[in-house]
């Protein structure tokens, strides 16, 4: 079962990652990690790719594992992006519409496929430290 | 640039069985990444049923109590409280000491 938890500050999504074999089918035949890879993926390519937002992001294909935190930054992409934690903070917080939106539908679309598979794949939430 | 896992979250297919008497399958419990072991995000530090150990710092937890790294960094066996044990993950070596 694929657990999902996505990390909040108040109302906002400020991490997020998945882990564990959805096990729904084979490797190569498995539609619902597929559909739960792309969503993440979606998200986090939202993020660090259309917003440029360097976030941290890490992805462990043997365990299956996702994880994107905003809350803190990659220190080589903002080594090489030339910023500092000041101006990600800024970027981040000028960016908080769009983060919403991307992370929002990325529920969005989570909540739809756990209420189809309910027994391979669950939700959490937290609240951030 | 990005790149794309379509079966990040699939099982890969195992090694066939081999039957010797027994009618159940293994496990396969324990502690899996040791005390100042690196460690890279995802990667599974102990399989447990309840928790023995709990997780600490950058440390996350499946249904099934198993930990398992969130960042890449360094294991920690540390105290908790006076009786329980939790499991942390440090991004610094020296941190451990």
């Amino acid at each position: 079962m694929t657990e999902i938890t996505l990390i909040r500050q108040g109302e906002e999504i400020v991490e997020f990652y998945g882990w564990n074999h959805s096990e729904y089918g084979e490797h190569g035949s498995d539609i619902l990690c597929a559909a739960i890879s792309m969503i993440l993926q979606q998200g986090a390519a939202g993020i660090l790719e259309y917003l440029n937002i360097p976030a941290t992001y890490s992805t462990n294909n043997e365990t299956g594992f996702l994880r994107l935190d905003l809350k803190a930054p990659d220190k080589d992409k903002l080594k090489k992006m030339d910023m500092t934690i000041h101006s990600y903070n800024q970027i981040v917080f000028k960016n908080k519409r769009e983060i919403n939106a991307i992370l929002g539908s990325m529920v969005v679309m989570l909540d739809q496929l756990k209420e189809q598979y309910p027994k391979y794949m669950k939700i959490f939430e937290e609240e951030a430290n | 640039m990005f790149r794309i896992e379509l079966q990040l979250f699939a099982k890969k297919k195992g090694q066939g069985s081999v039957k010797n008497g027994r009618d159940s399958n293994p496990n396969y419990l324990g502690v899996k990444k040791y005390d100042g072991e690196k460690v890279v995000a995802g990667n599974i530090v102990v399989r447990q049923r309840g928790n023995k150990f709990h997780a600490g710092t950058n440390m996350g937890q499946g249904k099934d109590y198993t930990l398992f790294a969130l960042v890449d960094g360094f294991v920690k066996f540390e105290r908790l409280g006076k009786t329980k044990k939790q499991v942390s993950i440090y991004s610094e070596r020296k941190s451990l000491v």
